[in-house]
């Protein structure tokens, strides 16, 4: 097992929005799930999720949390010294959404700006990669995590639907001289790939018109070639054996526990899995952070949503706590990581209030 | 038999006393799941080493049925 050190980075604020609909799920399933719509509301724990009106965009997301995340630090335009963008549904397929980032937060033009593709496992490595930026260059790094998955989804998949949801996010990593450690892992196993994939639409397969039809499968799913596909059982299974496993060794190898760290921050794939795994790595459940439960699964930004909604209230102030993070999904792929986080940094949850009233307009403020 | 009963009440989060080889999981277990079902097919994968398909899992009525695919190999 690989372990990736950084140290001499701390978190100095995490800030995340869902978008501007708000779904019951109990309601948004019976179309689907005819009368078993609670029961399958029930087993997965997502009660509400949140999804994005036509033409709201990852960037847009995820820039409003950032302005909220450098308003609430005191951080300026010219401190930032990077952009870091997890994301799998950019604006855009070309150009990347951390250039749009560049331009609408007004920030310095030689610095580094990329996205990072990955999905459910984005967090930690957006992390891990932001802070080896800080590390080399001494300045703060902008990390925005935030997916669309509401472009890329039929509304009568069976698999998809009871549990995905959109939603942007923005952390703030800074140099800093205290020695605290962060410890990082990786996981891939590209046979699962097409576990969780978008079959049409890629430089393999460019999108033709009979891939905007919809089609039933046997799975029970009706969508087109280019939503997303998810093998419910494949993902269970991928967590439930293999991650599990994988995050025990991780504990083991750094030599932590779930009595040497404070918090569980999972992926919130579903309530139902994340309990799980979290027994399985022997967290209380009240040491588990949940946000799955009210705003659903929004990809990698479960982690920072869910960092960004309980920070402030379960942290205490410095020295740092120690905190398991762990993404896990499509790729198949996994991240880990024993990070810290204080009260002290700036935590906000909040709602994006959408582009035609006031998101245009701080837009133009800043820059 | 023992010990499959007890890790199958584990996964339905009930007591071990509260099922038995006839018990018919989907109608009997109130909170039973297709997410419990998979859960249930990781165990079977896990403790006894056997591979069960979703397909073979929903031919399944009983908790004996899902015992015997453990027995079997």
């Amino acid at each position: 097992m690989q372990i990736f050190h950084i140290k001499g980075v701390h978190i100095d604020g995490v800030t995340a929005c869902v978008p501007e609909r708000k779904i019951d799920n109990e309601t948004s399933l019976r179309q689907l799930y005819k009368e078993e719509a609670k029961l399958i509301m029930e087993s997965t724990g997502i009660r509400t999720r949140y999804l994005a009106n036509p033409g709201t965009s990852s960037a847009d997301l995820c820039i409003a949390c950032a302005k909220k995340l450098m308003e609430g630090t005191g951080t300026k335009p010219e401190e930032i010294g990077g952009v870091v963008f997890v994301t799998f549904t950019p604006d855009r397929l070309m150009p990347f959404n951390a250039s749009l980032v560049q331009e609408r937060l007004g920030l310095s033009k030689e610095i580094p700006a990329f996205d990072i593709s990955l999905a459910c496992s984005g967090y930690a490595y957006g992390l891990y990669i932001a802070s080896t930026f800080v590390n080399a260059s001494g300045k703060k790094v902008l990390l925005l995590d935030g997916d669309i998955q509401s472009a890329y989804m039929s509304e009568y998949d069976k698999s998809t639907v009871p549990v995905m949801a959109d939603a942007g996010t923005a952390t703030l990593i800074s140099p800093a001289a205290d020695d605290t450690e962060w410890k990082f892992t990786f996981y891939t196993d590209g046979k699962g790939r097409e576990a969780l994939m978008i079959p049409g639409g890629g430089s393999v397969s460019p999108a033709k018109t009979e891939d905007f039809e919809y089609q039933d499968f046997e799975d029970g799913g009706r969508r087109r070639n280019i939503d997303i596909y998810m093998d419910g059982f494949a993902i269970f299974k991928f967590v439930a054996m293999d991650v599990s496993k994988w995050l025990e060794r991780f504990l083991a190898e750094i030599e932590e526990s779930a009595q040497s760290i404070k918090f569980f921050v999972p992926h919130q794939a579903n309530m139902y899995m994340i309990k799980k795994l979290a027994r399985k790595l022997k967290f209380a459940w009240e040491n588990t952070w949940q946000s799955g439960d009210a705003v659903g699964n929004s990809a990698s930004a479960t982690v920072p949503v869910t960092i960004a909604r309980e920070g402030a209230n379960r942290l205490d102030k410095r020295p740092e706590q120690k905190i398991l993070i762990s993404g896990f999904g499509g790729g198949l792929s996994a991240s880990a990581g024993v990070i810290t986080l204080d009260s002290e940094a700036y935590y906000e949850f909040f709602q994006y209030e959408g582009k035609k009233n006031k998101g245009e307009k701080q837009n133009e403020e800043i820059s | 038999m023992k010990k499959f009963l007890e890790l199958a009440a584990e996964v339905f989060e009930v007591d071990p006393k509260d099922i038995s080889m006839k018990t018919v999981f989907r109608e009997d277990i109130e909170e039973f799941s297709s997410l419990v079902g998979f859960s249930l097919i990781v165990m079977m994968e896990d403790e006894y080493g056997v591979k069960v398909s979703v397909d073979e899992f929903l031919e399944c009525q009983t908790v004996g049925d899902l015992y015997s695919k453990c027995v079997k190999e």
